[in-house]
C-alpha cells in the first residue's frame, strides 16, 4: 500500500511574510529599494508559476513584469489583509487571464515565427534544465518529456490548469490556492482531482 | 461503483487530505482492486512528476526590464529633461531660444506700431466742400473758419525763439505723418495717387496737407513788399479764396498765372518761387500764405491745382523739398480741383 505524498512546500508565504511586512512597509514609507528587494525575492517563483500557465517563455517574461509594475503601482495601497504572496499570485493570475483572452496572444499562438520554426512555445534555451546525465540521447529524452508535461497541462481547462500547477507545481495549499482564485476549497479539490486524472491519461505510458 | 467514488477520492488520498475514516474506505478498497491500485500509482508518479520539474527561472535582467518599463515613457517631465538638461550643454541652447523670442516679439511689436501710424496719416484741417465752391466762385465763409482754426496753432506756440518755434513745427508735423523718418524721393512717390492705395487718403473736400522740410539755406522769408506789408497788417492769416481779395492774392494771380508754361522763378533756391513754380506747371494757383507772427517766417501754403495734376504737382514738390510724409491718395475721383496747404519745416 502506497503512502501519500506529503508534498514540501516550495515557497510557504506565511514564513515569508514578516519580511515581505517589512519590505511593504518600508516602500510604503518611500524606500524605493525594498521594492527591488521584494522583486529578487519573488520574482522566480511567480515566473515559473506565470510560466507553466502560459507555455511560453516570452509571454511569460511579459506577464511577470507587467505583474510587478501593477505591484509597484498599486503597494502603497496594500493594506496587508492578505499574505502579499497570494496578492502576488492573485495579481498574476489576472494578468494571465487576461492575457491568454487578448487577441494579439491568441493571433501568436496562431502563428509561427520565422526564427522558431518550431513554435514559440517552450523553454527558453538559456534556461534549460541541466541534464546530469551528460547523454545527448537522455537529455533529449528529457527535454520531450519536459515538454509532454507541458503541453499537458496547458491543454486542461483554466479552472484545471491553475489548481494544478499551483498546488502540484507551487506547492500551494488548498486553502491559499482558494485565496488567490476567490473559490471555495470542494471546488479547488474537485478541480484538483479531475486536473490529475486528466493529465494521467494524456501522459499515461509517455513519461 | 465501489471504483467510482475511490476514483474521485485518489487525489485527496495522494495528497494525505481524507480523514480516518475515508483514508482507510480507499486503502481497503485499493488491496482488493488492481486496476484503483494501477490508477493511484501512476496519478502519485504523476504528481511527484509535477512536483520535480525544474523550476525555470526568470531572466538576468528581469529587475532592470522592470525598472525601464517603469520609467515614465513621453512624459513632460522627460521632454524638459531631454531639452535643458545637461546644463551645461543646454544653457546657450535656452538663452538662444530666449534671444530669439525676444528678437520676434520686437519685430512684430515694430510692425504693428508702424501699422497705427499709417492708419492715423494724414490730417487735413478744411470743411469738406471748399473746394467745390471756391471751384464754383462761391467759397466765403467756409475759408475763414479754416483760417482760424489754422490761426490758432501758432498762437498757442510759445515765443521761444526761432529754434524751438520751428522745432514744435516739425515735432506737430511729425505726429501727422505717416513715416517722419521717411524720405521720399520723386521716384518713390505712389504710381497713381488718383486711386485708392493702402498709405492713405485725403478727407475728401478737405485741402490735402503736405509737409516739406526746405534745404539748408532756403528761405522763406518774404521776399517781395507784398508779402511784407501783407505780414505786418495781417499776421494770422493771408487771404481767403472767395473773400474780397486781398492785394496779396491778387499780386500772387499776377505773378502766378494759373497757367502752364508760366516762368521760371530768377532764384531757384527760393522755396516759395519753386512753389510758384511748380504750381504754375500744375496749371494752378496760389490761394493764400500765412507767416508766423514772431518769426515772421512762411509757414503755410496754401494753393489750388487741377486733381488731374495732383500726381505731377506732388513729384515736382519732391524735387525742390523734402516731402516728410507720402501725399495721401484722392479719395473722391470726381474732383475737378483741389488744394493743398503746404506746411514748410525749416532745419535747424
Amino acid at each position: 500500500m502506497s503512502e501519500p505524498i506529503m508534498k514540501e512546500k516550495a515557497i510557504s508565504p506565511a514564513d515569508l511574510s514578516e519580511e515581505d511586512t517589512a519590505l511593504i512597509t518600508a516602500f510604503q514609507v518611500g524606500d524605493k529599494a525594498a521594492f527591488d528587494k521584494l522583486v529578487l525575492k519573488h520574482k522566480d517563483n511567480l515566473f515559473n508559476t506565470v510560466y507553466r500557465f502560459l507555455g511560453d517563455y516570452q509571454e511569460a517574461n511579459d506577464c511577470a513584469q507587467e505583474t510587478f509594475i501593477k505591484v509597484f503601482k498599486s503597494l502603497k495601497k496594500f493594506r496587508f489583509e492578505s499574505a502579499f504572496s497570494t496578492w502576488l499570485y492573485r495579481i498574476a493570475m489576472n494578468t494571465c487571464k487576461n492575457r491568454l483572452k487578448s487577441s494579439a496572444y491568441r493571433w501568436r499562438k496562431r502563428t509561427v515565427p520565422l526564427e522558431n520554426p518550431e513554435g514559440s512555445k517552450g523553454i527558453n534555451p538559456h534556461t534549460e534544465i541541466q541534464d546530469d546525465s551528460q547523454s545527448p540521447v537522455n537529455e533529449l529524452e528529457k527535454k520531450d518529456r519536459l515538454e509532454l508535461i507541458q503541453k499537458a497541462i496547458n491543454s486542461l481547462p483554466e479552472g484545471q490548469n491553475r489548481v494544478v500547477v499551483l498546488h502540484d507545481i507551487q506547492g500551494l495549499s488548498y486553502e491559499e490556492i482558494a485565496d488567490i482564485t476567490g473559490q471555495k476549497l470542494g471546488t479547488i479539490k474537485s478541480r484538483l482531482a479531475r486536473g490529475r486524472l486528466a493529465l494521467r491519461n494524456k501522459l499515461e505510458g509517455r513519461i | 461503483m465501489e471504483c467510482a467514488r475511490i476514483k474521485d477520492l485518489l487525489s485527496e488520498y495522494i495528497d494525505g487530505a481524507l480523514g480516518a475514516q475515508a483514508r482507510a474506505t480507499v486503502e481497503k478498497h485499493i488491496a482488493a482492486c488492481k486496476g484503483c491500485k494501477e490508477k493511484l500509482a501512476s496519478m502519485s508518479a504523476l504528481v511527484e512528476k509535477l512536483g520535480s520539474l525544474e523550476p525555470v527561472k526568470a531572466p538576468a535582467d528581469f529587475l532592470e526590464e522592470i525598472h525601464e518599463r517603469l520609467k515614465p515613457r513621453f512624459s513632460f517631465d522627460r521632454i524638459i529633461r531631454k531639452l535643458f538638461t545637461p546644463f551645461r550643454i543646454k544653457i546657450p541652447l535656452k538663452l538662444a531660444a530666449a534671444a530669439t523670442m525676444a528678437i520676434l516679439v520686437f519685430y512684430v511689436f515694430s510692425i504693428q506700431q508702424a501699422d497705427k501710424t499709417l492708419l492715423k496719416a494724414p490730417v487735413i484741417s478744411a470743411p469738406k466742400d471748399i473746394a467745390a465752391k471756391h471751384s464754383a466762385g462761391l467759397g466765403g465763409p467756409v475759408l475763414k473758419e479754416e483760417s482760424k482754426r489754422d490761426v490758432h496753432i501758432p498762437e498757442e506756440t510759445e515765443p521761444k525763439g526761432l529754434k524751438s518755434e520751428d522745432l514744435m513745427t516739425a515735432r506737430k508735423s511729425m505726429t501727422k505723418t505717416v513715416k517722419p523718418t521717411l524720405r521720399m524721393k520723386p521716384e518713390q512717390l505712389p504710381t497713381d495717387l488718383e486711386k485708392p492705395s493702402s498709405v492713405a487718403f485725403d478727407r475728401a473736400g478737405e485741402p490735402i496737407e503736405l509737409a516739406v522740410l526746405l534745404k539748408p539755406g532756403v528761405t522763406s522769408r518774404a521776399h517781395t513788399p507784398y508779402l511784407e506789408a501783407e505780414s505786418a497788417s495781417q499776421p494770422e492769416i493771408d487771404a481767403g479764396v472767395g473773400q474780397k481779395e486781398s492785394p496779396d492774392t491778387a499780386s500772387f494771380k499776377e505773378k502766378a498765372p494759373a497757367k502752364k508754361g508760366y516762368p521760371a522763378p530768377r532764384h531757384s533756391e527760393d522755396t516759395l518761387s519753386n512753389i510758384e513754380h511748380i504750381t504754375g506747371l500744375a496749371e494752378g494757383r496760389v490761394l493764400s500764405l500765412k507767416h508766423n507772427r514772431q518769426s515772421k517766417r512762411l509757414e503755410f501754403i496754401d494753393v489750388e491745382i487741377p486733381a488731374k495734376h495732383y500726381r505731377s504737382f506732388c513729384q515736382d514738390l519732391a524735387s525742390i523739398a523734402e516731402l516728410r510724409s507720402t501725399p495721401p491718395a484722392l479719395s473722391d475721383k470726381e474732383r475737378k480741383t483741389i488744394q493743398v496747404r503746404i506746411k514748410l519745416i525749416f532745419p535747424e
